[in-house]
């Protein structure tokens, strides 16, 4: 069996038991990968005899990437962190940890955040770590609840301190991890719930990549000051209702601002057809 | 009872009254001659004495039953039983007189048609009926016992013998008439006809047979209840049927060959003809069914055609035709909304093409409309169309309302004001402005009075009213500063006008702007007083300290030096106003003071009215004949644009003499016909500005108001949807202005942003007021 479809198998139980990586491991193990079986296992044994990751072990990492100066995991430790990992710092996933470990800022973490939440994720070891964030960008990428807690998460994570709004730079780097991602994924696909189903063929898809290069084309040029928070969270809810054409929005709806203006100024560029007065 | 005890002699039975023994025969030969005396030839009298041995002959057979069985052991039973017998036996005869007397009827009227049938029915109703009375009153110890007691017992078919007789009546005469043709009801219908022709008819004759047929209705349950059930089938029926046939026909044949105007009139006097009929000849019931019936006929069926001749009719101005179309179709339901509809759009066009053709004539374009012209032009569209709801609508209250949404429209959106909102407002602040002035044509205090009266009817419809508000301010301050105001009185009543229609906030500020004045004369008086003895103050001033707040009015953002001359003065005033009120901020609004200088460098002593920058320059050259364009900035600190257009004023007025570029000499020949002389006139950017400044203001305080009435509705509501907040907002402003939704949006993306409200969780379009 390959390490692929091993790491598939490995992360469906996961999302299927919620168990750590570890404990599916060594479910997996002891039914043959038969996922099934393993997760009739984990059930039967109530899931209890999950590991639970060594405190101890969690604070000597801390300690090993911590800044010398200081109380906290910053700049230089998160590089370290990376290469040991070996991910790229500005991998899509690390937004996905700083949720988990709750970070409040790019390139800080804190102790309390670091210890609980790899417990929660139930890793102790830099391997185990690794074999996570594998997980963690799957889930990221398809799944659109845990999408859009890391999403929001990220706008606070994102902005300097004191400061209401994104800076329009900072916004759209953020969002050049974030969207593909989403989109690539799954999670910011088309959400059709409570709506009718009136569409066909290809102009169904909803928001695409080449939407995400208008709303930042157009944030470049009428951006204004910065994105204020309302506009990033409702932005995720607009790419998951709105159309390709943008033919169902309504003016008139609770949208803030700055996206009504976006669906003018695409309308206005040609972008999008410019609905006939009613 | 003496009769009891007279013997008759039994060769005279018919007219000897029988013994109260007597057997049936005996009695009911001796009561149907006098029932039929009664019934067919009462004109020739019936004496007291014959009537009442009738009367007496009809109880004691009633009676006599009872006395045969006083001495049976059975009263109780037997006695009835005996009543009941004699009682049905007179009630059996007298129903076979009545057959036998009503065949003769039914066989005489055979004959006869129409007009003679329906005399022949109703001389024989009339002699019928009360005949029928008689009778019924000759029977009354047999209403009272023996038809009582049937009818307790629930017997059916036993009537009071005047109801008997009515019934007799409907079953062998009436019916039998009908039963041919409805030769009865026909007879009446084409009678009404031939009236509605234009023929006289007796219509006695016609109500009297009518009041048969409502007289021949008998309620079963209830016989002293007058039923309707015999008019309603033989007659109302098949009339109202003829009437719609009739009218209809009539109603098409006319329209046929006349107008509309002439059929309103037709309409309208048919309604009235059948109306009076009901009173003349028929029954009140009939009312409600002709009148909806004639409605449906004369207008519903022709509305159509009524509400497409509107439109020429209101071109034209026919306002008795308007006025009979509006009552016309008032009467059916549904029938004035068209007329509404086409009346809010007539007025609609005729505002628009006002404005048009006032545009027009102009060569000048929208920009320099005179603000006269355009209110007059908007009022005259409205006082002609009032006066049409007035005159021909009875000012119904759809129609004024279709009135007023089309002047709403039309004022606030028309061809000179394209997509601005703001310049209906505008224009009109300026006329009211030319109004209040001083120089007004208005002679009679009375005119102007109704010219700032019909300056609110167009207030009214302006949507933006704080723009006319802001305008109005800014005027206002203007009058007041240059005391150019026509009269308090007039102030004072157009602003509680305006209170009037929009509340003490909206004329709040005007108000402070009054009595800062007022506080500013007593105060120019008190200090006056202070400095009488100071021996240098040979200059006359007067202030207006005007609060901050409530004055349209910016500083000047140009330095300047107060001119040595007048500069104690300022120490002092400064000085005194600290004292008196220590802690506030005098800021010196050089732009809008002014100033009166003496000339003494000329033969003729002239005194020139300027502007304080103009004082300022023309003061240097108390010690200079000349300076240079330089100096003078250097010695006023006037920037050098303002400067400049202060100079060419002064140049163009002669007081200056500008020969070299940038070189200003004072010219010594200086010449008016005039002692004073006025050289304070507005510097064109001014003017210009003022709009666009006055627009800025209103802009920003928008924003303010949107946000605070979010707050406001939040704070009230806690929760609330993006659609119902947007809702209530427009509706809550739109006193004040019409916001635009966009503006809404922000002023909600403001408040998120600020914390004031928040989304709630997991919605995307319902807001929580954040405490």
């Amino acid at each position: 069996m390959s390490k692929a479809s091993k790491d598939a198998l490995l992360s469906e139980f996961c999302s299927i038991t919620g168990a750590s990586p570890k404990d599916a491991k060594r479910y997996l193990d002891k039914h043959q990968r038969r996922l099934d079986a393993a997760i009739d296992a984990y059930y039967q044994e109530g899931g209890s005899k999950t590991t639970v990751a060594s405190t101890s072990k969690l604070n000597a990492l801390f300690e090993k990437y911590k800044d010398p100066t200081g109380d906290e995991i910053s700049i230089d430790g998160t590089i370290q962190l990376c290469q040991d990992l070996k991910v790229d710092p500005e991998n899509v996933v690390l937004l996905a940890v700083a949720y988990e470990l709750k970070s409040p800022r790019v390139g800080e973490w804190n102790k309390k955040g670091w210890v609980e939440g790899w417990s929660r994720l139930g890793c102790d070891t830099v391997d185990e770590m690794k074999d996570t964030l594998t997980r963690l960008r799957a889930k990221l990428g398809s799944d659109s609840t845990y999408f859009h807690k890391v999403y929001d998460h990220t706008f606070g994570f994102a902005r300097t301190e004191g400061q209401r709004s994104l800076a329009i730079d900072t916004a759209l780097a953020f969002w050049d991890l974030l969207l593909p991602t989403g989109l690539t994924g799954g999670a910011l696909k088309h959400d059709l719930t409570g709506e009718d189903v009136d569409m066909d063929g290809e102009e169904s898809s909803g928001w695409t990549n080449e939407h995400t290069q208008w709303w930042f084309q157009f944030l470049a040029e009428k951006g204004g000051k910065g994105v204020s928070k309302d506009t990033w969270m409702m932005l995720f809810d607009f790419i998951r209702s709105i159309d390709s054409q943008f033919l169902t929005h309504d003016a008139e709806a609770a949208w803030p601002s700055a996206i009504d203006d976006f669906v003018f100024w695409a309308r206005s560029v040609g972008k999008v057809p410019t609905p006939e007065a009613t | 009872m003496s009769s009891s005890t007279t013997t008759t002699t039994p060769a005279n039975v018919s007219h000897t009254m029988p013994p109260a023994s007597a057997d049936l025969a005996t009695t009911w030969a001796f009561l149907e001659e006098g029932v039929d005396h009664i019934m067919t030839k009462l004109q020739t009298g019936v004496s007291y004495s014959k009537y009442m041995s009738l009367y007496t002959v009809a109880y004691n057979y009633c009676t006599s039953s009872r006395m045969h069985n006083t001495t049976t052991d059975t009263v109780g039973q037997g006695s009835r039983t005996g009543a009941n017998l004699m009682g049905s036996d007179l009630y059996n005869n007298l129903i076979r007189y009545f057959i036998t007397h009503l065949k003769l009827l039914k066989d005489q009227s055979d004959s006869l048609q129409d007009e003679a049938l329906l005399r022949y029915y109703a001389s024989e109703w009339d002699r019928y009926t009360t005949g029928a009375n008689y009778i019924n009153r000759l029977f009354t110890y047999l209403n009272r016992h023996w038809v009582k007691r049937e009818r307790d017992e629930g017997r059916k078919g036993v009537y009071p013998v005047y109801t008997l007789a009515l019934v007799q009546w409907k079953s062998n005469f009436f019916l039998h008439v009908q039963s041919k043709h409805t030769k009865l009801a026909g007879a009446i219908l084409r009678l009404i006809e031939r009236q509605r022709n234009g023929e006289t008819i007796d219509q006695g004759l016609v109500k009297k047979v009518v009041d048969s047929f409502v007289s021949l209705g008998l309620d079963e349950s209830d016989i002293n209840k007058a039923s309707l059930d015999v008019y309603r089938e033989h007659l109302e029926t098949p009339f109202l049927d003829a009437t719609e046939k009739y009218y209809e026909q009539e109603s098409e044949a006319f329209l046929a060959e006349s107008s509309v105007s002439d059929y309103l009139k037709k309409a309208e006097e048919r309604l009235k003809e059948e109306e009076d009929r009901v009173d003349r000849y028929l029954n009140t019931d009939t009312r409600k069914q002709l009148v909806s019936k004639c409605e449906h006929v004369l207008i519903r069926q022709h509305s159509d055609l009524m509400w497409e001749s509107f439109q020429s009719l209101l071109d034209f101005d026919k306002d008795e035709d308007l006025q009979r179309m509006y009552a016309l179709l008032s009467r059916i339901p549904e029938g004035l909304e068209p007329l509404r509809k086409k009346f809010e759009e007539h007025v609609k066009k005729a505002g628009l093409a006002a404005v048009a053709k006032l545009l027009g004539e102009g060569s000048e374009g929208a920009d320099s409309l005179d603000p006269k012209a355009y209110v007059d032009a908007l009022l005259e569209v409205h006082r002609k169309n009032s006066e049409t709801v007035t005159r021909s609508f009875r000012g119904e209250a759809g129609f004024v309302a279709s009135l007023d949404k089309a002047c709403r429209e039309f004022v606030n959106r028309n061809s000179a004001t394209g997509s601005s909102t703001t310049k209906s407002p505008e224009l009109l602040a300026k006329h009211a402005d030319m109004l209040l002035r001083k120089n007004n044509k208005m002679a009679e205090e009375e005119d102007l009075e109704g010219a700032l009266n019909r300056v609110m009817v167009l207030f009214k419809y302006i949507e933006d009213k704080d723009v006319f508000q802001t305008f109005y301010a800014t005027k206002l301050s203007k009058r007041l500063i240059h005391g150019v105001s026509a009269s308090d009185e007039s102030e004072a009543s157009m602003i509680s006008k305006l209170k009037e229609a929009c509340g003490f906030e909206y004329t709040n500020k005007l108000q402070r702007m009054f009595t800062d004045m007022s506080l500013s004369k007593d105060l120019t008086d008190q200090f006056k007083e202070r400095m009488a003895n100071h021996e240098d103050m040979d200059i006359n001033f007067s202030i207006m300290v005007l609060g901050t707040n409530f004055w349209p009015l910016s500083a000047p953002n140009n330095d300047f030096i107060i001119p040595p001359e007048i500069l104690p003065t300022y120490d002092r005033f400064s000085k005194y106003y600290q004292t008196k009120h220590s802690g506030r901020k005098l800021t010196w609004l050089w732009n809008y003071s002014k100033n009166e200088l003496r000339t003494n460098y000329l033969n003729q002593k002239y005194i020139l009215m300027t502007s304080s920058y103009q004082m300022s320059v023309l003061l240097q050259y108390n010690k200079h004949d000349t300076l240079s364009l330089e100096e003078l900035i250097a010695a006023t600190a006037i920037s050098k644009d303002i400067l400049s257009q202060v100079l060419t004023l002064l140049v163009k007025a002669k007081v200056l003499i500008n020969e070299e570029t940038d070189q200003y000499d004072l010219n010594p020949n200086f010449k008016s016909k005039k002692i004073r002389v006025n050289l304070n006139q507005p510097i064109k950017a001014e003017v210009k500005a003022e709009s666009s400044e006055v627009l800025k203001t209103v802009d920003e305080d928008r924003k303010y108001v949107i946000q605070a009435t979010i707050v406001r509705i939040m704070k009230a509501r806690k929760t609330m949807k993006n659609q119902p907040l947007i809702q209530e907002v427009i509706s809550q402003i739109s006193q004040r202005f019409a916001p635009k939704i966009p503006d809404i949006k922000k002023a909600i993306d403001t408040l998120l942003e600020k914390e004031y409200i928040e989304r709630v969780d997991g919605t995307r379009d319902t807001f929580a007021y954040v405490a």
